[in-house]
């Protein structure tokens, strides 16, 4: 029963009560008018006695009235509102009954239930949150795994649509712009083989029933769109509940080796048939010299003369194919591209515990060797110098040769022999692939030798390990996350922020806001490519009322930005530039609060075109990334995604500028009634806690 | 007259070497292991060494390292005659104090033009 109800069914009653009070007074007095008594007296006396019993009754529901409302009606309703308090938004809200009533212990009862049912509320809360973050902290853990693997691993549903894709899956289809979520693996790779080897896959485990043993990968070379070949393999993923025929597609890039092995046939076959020919004439050459002992001396020499030159074009030959073969040499091991540094720091940590100090000098570069044998060699090495000089203390220096970084270890004393170092060949490296030195020297491509160095009293130890073309290529750049940025409190308006900062959060209204950007970097060149916001009054979202455009940004949209926000230079073009789209975003905000998530990365977008679009946010703007630091600080996940997800918000049109709105507006109501619980009610206690 | 001294264990080899560089009016001396190549170099002292790198006994490197190791023989010409042909093996040879590598199969007229070039040198200062 609300409020108003209970109110006027105790009104009613009342009501009612006097009436039939007074109708049985108006009937007495009735009765003695309409009958006038043959005493007077008594009749007087009656009517008197009526009189009086009407103004007595009439008095005492009077005050009996006045009683039950200031002890009994006024505090239900306020208990009524406070209850509804605890029961729809704070549970631990502590109920305030000034003054005396009537209500006995419901009051503290009803505290108590509420407080009861917080505390329920909360454990529960904090087990969801415990197998939410356990679940968080696993999937964080796996996800790190598939990204620092080498090899490309995409994720696809039923139709190919790709749902996870690692770096190394970029890197094979060379950053294809098509490839990116949802989108469908088709766009990068031929179907046909794909769904062949799916097709192959569905009817094995038709055939075997889940449970069995069944084979569910297939592998097999394609080319990609783009004309790289791959080596992939599709394994068809375990059925799960609603998720129907998901796949793994894993995939290498082949092309470099497909084409070494290539090009090593093709010489092979073309020099051997070109060798042929000088081969027969050189032998028919010799043979007739054996059995014409006696061949004149014109024709001798004309024949000694076609032996000659075969012999000079097999030699030719020969060079060449030994040449190109030490090319396309591919390694026979697993091969890294390490950095110099890594490696001597490896081998020094090792190193002290066998009393030998290991200093790097000069500048660090990449080889391209197999790790494990090059680790070993750099601390057989030094501890065989150590052994055969008695120096404790070496330098490692690697210097770059044409194709080969040669590793220097220097030492005080004279060179170590040659004599000794064939010694050292024949040591086993590994006790357990029993592998030697010269074994694994050769094996790398390497020679090891020691001289003395320039500098005098000192000698060098050096072997060349090939080196790597990182050495040239820079580093391919990882697409970054949004930066976070926390220093956009300077860039508000003091005066503003004073005068709302008092205000409470539910009274205020509030612009949730998202740009979608060329790049990350605002000053360096990079322009916004879509703008949203969405209303929220009174706690709510507007519906009717959203921002949404598209900017034309005067550039080209960089393709590796594409995959994010998926906008297109098509799809901008004739669009009004920032400072129109600024300009009314402006007044779409009026007096409204800015909120945003990692909203210092978009203001910053924003303040930089203020000027040219002659309009200021001088508001403060709420960060809903401070927020959940500031409320969830038991996790470091703080992604949009890992937010809204753990406050149970849908996730839709993710990495659109109108879509994370609306997913920031959702997260940002949330937090306000989490804010309330905190006793946190105003604008600037929000500020004050989203920056700590 | 140029003193030449060659060290390969391969017969063929150093019975073609030997009549190019005795027609070429160089006195000629041969040797077929490392052992002896050092020996041979300390008591004739020859200009010009031509030395194979796989040898028995003592392989080209070490002969190398030892005929640079003896300051009476620091200005003996080293020519390397190997059959391995990386780019390692030749720095090392280099590295190791040969002044000039070559590697198999070699035209005689590269050897022979190799030698004359390196004997000029010494002789021009």
């Amino acid at each position: 029963m609300n409020i108003s109800a209970a109110r006027r069914n105790s009104f009613l009653s009342l009501a009612a009560g006097g009436i039939f009070l007074y109708a049985v007074i108006f009937s007495c007095a009735c009765l003695l008018i309409l009958f006038p008594a043959a005493n007077p007296a008594l009749h007087t006396q009656i009517c008197l006695a009526a009189v009086l019993a009407a103004c007595g009754t009439a008095a005492i529901m009077l005050v009996l009235f006045i009683v039950l409302r200031a002890l009994v009606f006024r505090p239900i309703e306020i208990l009524d509102r406070e209850a509804h308090i605890i029961a729809s938004i704070n549970p631990g809200h502590v109920i305030e009954l000034s003054g005396s009533h009537l209500l006995g212990e419901l009051p503290k009862t009803i505290s108590d239930l509420g407080e009861a049912f917080m505390k329920a509320r909360r454990e529960t809360a904090e087990a969801a949150s415990v197998i939410s973050s356990d679940i968080e902290n696993s999937k964080t853990h796996l996800e790190t795994i598939l990204m620092t693997l080498t090899e490309g691993v995409i994720v696809c549903d039923e139709r190919a649509r790709i749902m996870f894709y690692n770096p190394a899956a970029r890197a094979v289809f060379h950053e294809n712009a098509s490839l990116g979520l949802g989108r469908s693996l088709y766009l990068l790779c031929p179907a046909a083989p794909i769904e062949n080897a799916l097709a192959l896959l569905r009817q094995r485990r038709i055939r075997h029933p889940e449970g069995q043993e069944t084979e569910n990968d297939v592998s097999f070379s394609c080319s990609t769109l783009q004309g790289k070949v791959i080596n992939c393999r599709v394994h068809l993923l375990p059925l799960v509940q609603g998720v129907s025929w998901s796949f793994l597609f894993t995939c290498e890039d082949f092309s470099r080796e497909a084409d070494a092995r290539g090009r090593r046939e093709h010489l092979l076959r073309a020099t051997i048939k070109s060798m042929r020919g000088p081969l027969t004439s050189l032998g028919l050459g010799v043979e007739s010299l054996e059995m014409l002992p006696d061949l004149d001396a014109v024709n001798r020499a004309a024949l000694e003369r076609t032996m000659v030159q075969e012999t000079r074009s097999l030699i030719g030959q020969f060079e060449v194919l030994a040449r190109e073969i030490q090319e396309l040499e591919s390694p026979r091991f697993v091969v890294n591209d390490v950095f110099s540094e890594d490696l001597a720091a490896c081998v020094a940590r090792r190193l002290e515990e066998k009393k030998i100090r290991l200093t790097m000098i000069g500048s660090p570069l990449w080889v391209k060797a197999d790790i494990h044998s090059l680790l070993f060699l750099l601390e057989f090495f030094a501890v065989k110098l150590h052994e055969h000089s008695g120096a404790d203390v070496l330098e490692l220096e690697t210097l770059l040769g044409d194709r080969h970084v040669y590793f220097n270890y220097y030492w005080e004393g004279a060179e170590v022999p040659q004599a000794e170092i064939g010694k050292w060949m024949s040591c086993v490296l590994e006790p357990s692939a029993a592998h030697t030195v010269a074994e694994v020297l050769e094996h790398i491509g390497s020679e090891v030798w020691s001289k003395p160095h320039q500098a005098p009293g000192f000698a060098v130890l050096s072997f060349p390990v090939p080196s790597s073309a990182s050495q040239w290529e820079p580093p391919r750049p990882l697409l970054p996350a949004r930066p976070v940025y926390t220093d956009f409190i300077a860039d508000e308006d003091a005066a503003e922020t004073a005068r709302l900062k008092d205000r409470a959060l539910d009274s205020l209204s509030f612009v949730v806001f998202d740009t979608e950007t060329t790049g990350l970097a605002p000053l360096g060149g990079d322009e916004i490519l879509s703008l949203a916001g969405v209303k929220i009054v009174n706690m709510g979202i507007i519906v009717g009322e959203t921002f949404d455009r598209l900017v034309d940004p005067r550039r080209g949209i960089p393709q590796s930005s594409i995959r994010f926000h998926g906008i297109t230079d098509e799809m901008v073009r004739g669009m009004p530039h920032i400072e129109e789209t600024l300009k009314a975003f402006h007044d779409f905000v009026g007096d409204s609060v800015l909120v945003g998530h990692n909203a210092a990365f978009d203001m910053r977008f924003l303040r930089i075109k203020e000027g040219r679009a002659g309009v200021r946010f001088k508001g403060p703007v709420l960060d809903t990334l401070g927020l959940s630091r500031y409320l969830h600080d038991h996790t470091p996940e703080h992604s949009l995604d890992a937010v809204a997800k753990r406050l149970g918000v849908e996730v839709r049109d993710r990495h659109t500028a109108l879509g994370d709105s609306l997913i920031t507006a959702q997260v940002f109501i949330k937090f306000l009634y989490l804010l309330k619980t905190q006793g946190i009610t105003t604008l600037g206690q929000a500020l004050e806690v989203s920056r700590q | 007259m140029h003193r030449i001294l060659i060290v390969d264990d391969e017969p063929n080899i150093v019975l073609a070497l030997e009549l190019l560089m005795k027609k070429e009016g160089y006195e000629v001396h041969t040797v077929d292991d490392g052992e002896r190549a050092v020996q041979a170099a300390k008591e004739l002292r020859p200009d010009l060494i031509l030395l194979d790198i796989m040898m028995p006994k003592m392989d080209g490197y070490e002969v190398c390292q030892r005929i640079r190791s003896d300051a009476s023989l620091k200005d003996v010409s080293i020519i390397m005659l190997t059959a391995k042909g990386r780019e390692v093996e030749k720095a090392k040879g280099l590295a190791l104090g040969a002044d000039h590598y070559i590697t198999k199969p070699f035209s005689t007229r590269q050897v022979v033009m190799k030698v004359k070039e390196i004997l000029a040198a010494r002789s021009d200062p």
